[in-house]
């Protein structure tokens, strides 16, 4: 294998994969599951790398990657009717995990806010946090939602605003 | 976030931000990406591409080799007055058919066989004028004789004793081929003089499952083929490929005369 083309990768592994583990574990119900969809993520972006495919912004491919593989995972899982995939739409299954909170090996603050996020409606959930948690520009957003960028900056304020609400 | 002056959410925000994998995870995610990767391979290419007319180069290029060939067809036929056009297939099997009457001529030469009742003959080609003659010795196909005049003799030692052993092709860490449960029978090695082996079984290195075993479990015998059942890479200590179609006698006569190193090749290294 080309070392530059390792190397790429390897940068680009070092900077990202914990964001997509973060995004992973607070999504599905264990670690190992976590680590499963985080490794099968950054394979996709090994195999496109070394085809040599053109990606515009790695963030938002690996986000957007990871997310449809957590819905993957959370059809799998949960062996839901076709039926009812399409008459709840795909978004649910990205949500963040509540059951998964408690579990997770973080101090109070963060269990509590959290826990907040996962409280706020489907629309707000995943933008806040890729907005606030991964620090993913709104147009980096609006690629791995699939919206406009105007719709995802009208969502973050909207969803900040509830969770001001919440939080006080 | 900063005009939310809450410091508890921007905490709260930090400690997520705190989940990590550990560095072992980290580097076995890593070094699993790069190991399962299979090298990229461009796709095939089409046989027909050529003929494809949104290719426009390609199609003319094939217009001209397309009239090439069939001008040399045409000039071929032309200029000969007793041989007919043939095509390269015909041409190939011709010249074989020809090495192959060599090679049994100059053996029936060796062994002085001229009586004629002890010939048969076959002809190749019905045409006339381009009869093809083989001389064979009585008792023995075209078939036969041609095989065994293509495969060379192998002959060889192990640093052990794999006599009963089954021998498989290895290749880039897979087996490329093994012995069926039914033709094994006739593939074990045979004794020669000075304790070299004569080969007939296919493969470079050996098993650890014995002739027998392999032939009594005739429904299970797939599950033997395994890399994790090979006991030895590299079992020969000498191994040469001598010319096709000896006899056991000749290879003994080879051998006992101390005439290996020139009527055989030695392959040890090429294995």
């Amino acid at each position: 294998m080309n070392p530059e083309t390792t190397n790429k990768f390897q940068k680009i592994y070092d900077e990202e994969s914990d964001a997509i583990f973060r995004f992973c574990l607070t999504r599905v119900s264990n670690r190992e599951q976590s680590l499963d969809i985080t490794q099968d993520t950054f394979m996709r972006l090994w195999e496109n790398i070394i085809q040599k495919k053109d990606i515009i912004n790695y963030r938002a491919f690996l986000f957007t990657i990871a997310r449809n593989l957590i819905i993957d995972w959370y059809r799998k899982k949960k062996n839901i009717s076709l039926d009812k995939i399409i008459e709840e739409g795909d978004g649910k299954f990205d949500l963040i995990d509540n059951s998964m909170i408690s579990n997770l090996e973080i101090k109070s603050e963060g269990k509590y806010i959290l826990d907040k996020i996962s409280e706020l409606g489907e629309t707000y959930q995943t933008i806040l946090y890729l907005r606030f948690v991964d620090d993913l520009s709104i147009k980096e957003i609006a690629e791995v939602l699939n919206i406009s960028e105007n719709a995802t900056s009208v969502r973050i304020n909207r969803g900040l605003e509830e969770l001001r609400n919440k939080i006080k | 976030m900063k005009n939310t002056n809450d410091e508890k959410m921007n905490n709260g925000l930090n400690e997520i931000k705190n989940i990590k994998m550990t560095s072992s995870e980290k580097d076995h995610i890593f070094q699993n990406i790069l190991n399962k990767t299979k090298p990229h391979q461009p796709p095939v290419r089409s046989p027909f591409f050529l003929f494809s007319f949104n290719n426009s180069p390609y199609l003319k290029f094939a217009i001209f080799f397309m009239v090439i060939l069939a001008g040399g067809g045409i000039i071929i036929s032309n200029n000969s007055d007793k041989k007919i056009a043939i095509s390269p297939a015909q041409n190939y099997y011709r010249e074989m058919n020809q090495a192959n009457n060599d090679y049994l001529k100059n053996q029936n030469n060796n062994i002085n066989t001229n009586n004629e009742d002890n010939k048969i003959v076959t002809v190749i080609n019905k045409k006339e004028n381009d009869n093809v003659i083989i001389n064979q010795p009585k008792l023995a196909t075209s078939m036969t004789m041609t095989s065994e005049a293509l495969s060379p003799t192998i002959i060889y030692k192990t640093k052990k004793n794999y006599l009963n052993n089954i021998s498989v092709c290895y290749k880039n860490g897979e087996i490329t081929c093994f012995p069926g449960p039914t033709d094994i029978i006739n593939q074990r090695p045979t004794k020669l003089a000075n304790g070299y082996l004569l080969k007939k079984m296919p493969g470079d290195v050996f098993l650890g499952i014995t002739i027998d075993e392999f032939i009594k479990n005739e429904n299970d015998w797939f599950s033997f083929i395994k890399v994790e059942n090979i006991i030895d890479y590299n079992p020969y200590t000498e191994i040469y490929s001598c010319q096709p179609g000896l006899s056991e006698e000749e290879i003994n006569k080879i051998i006992l005369s101390n005439n290996i190193q020139n009527n055989c090749v030695n392959i040890l290294n090429q294995n």
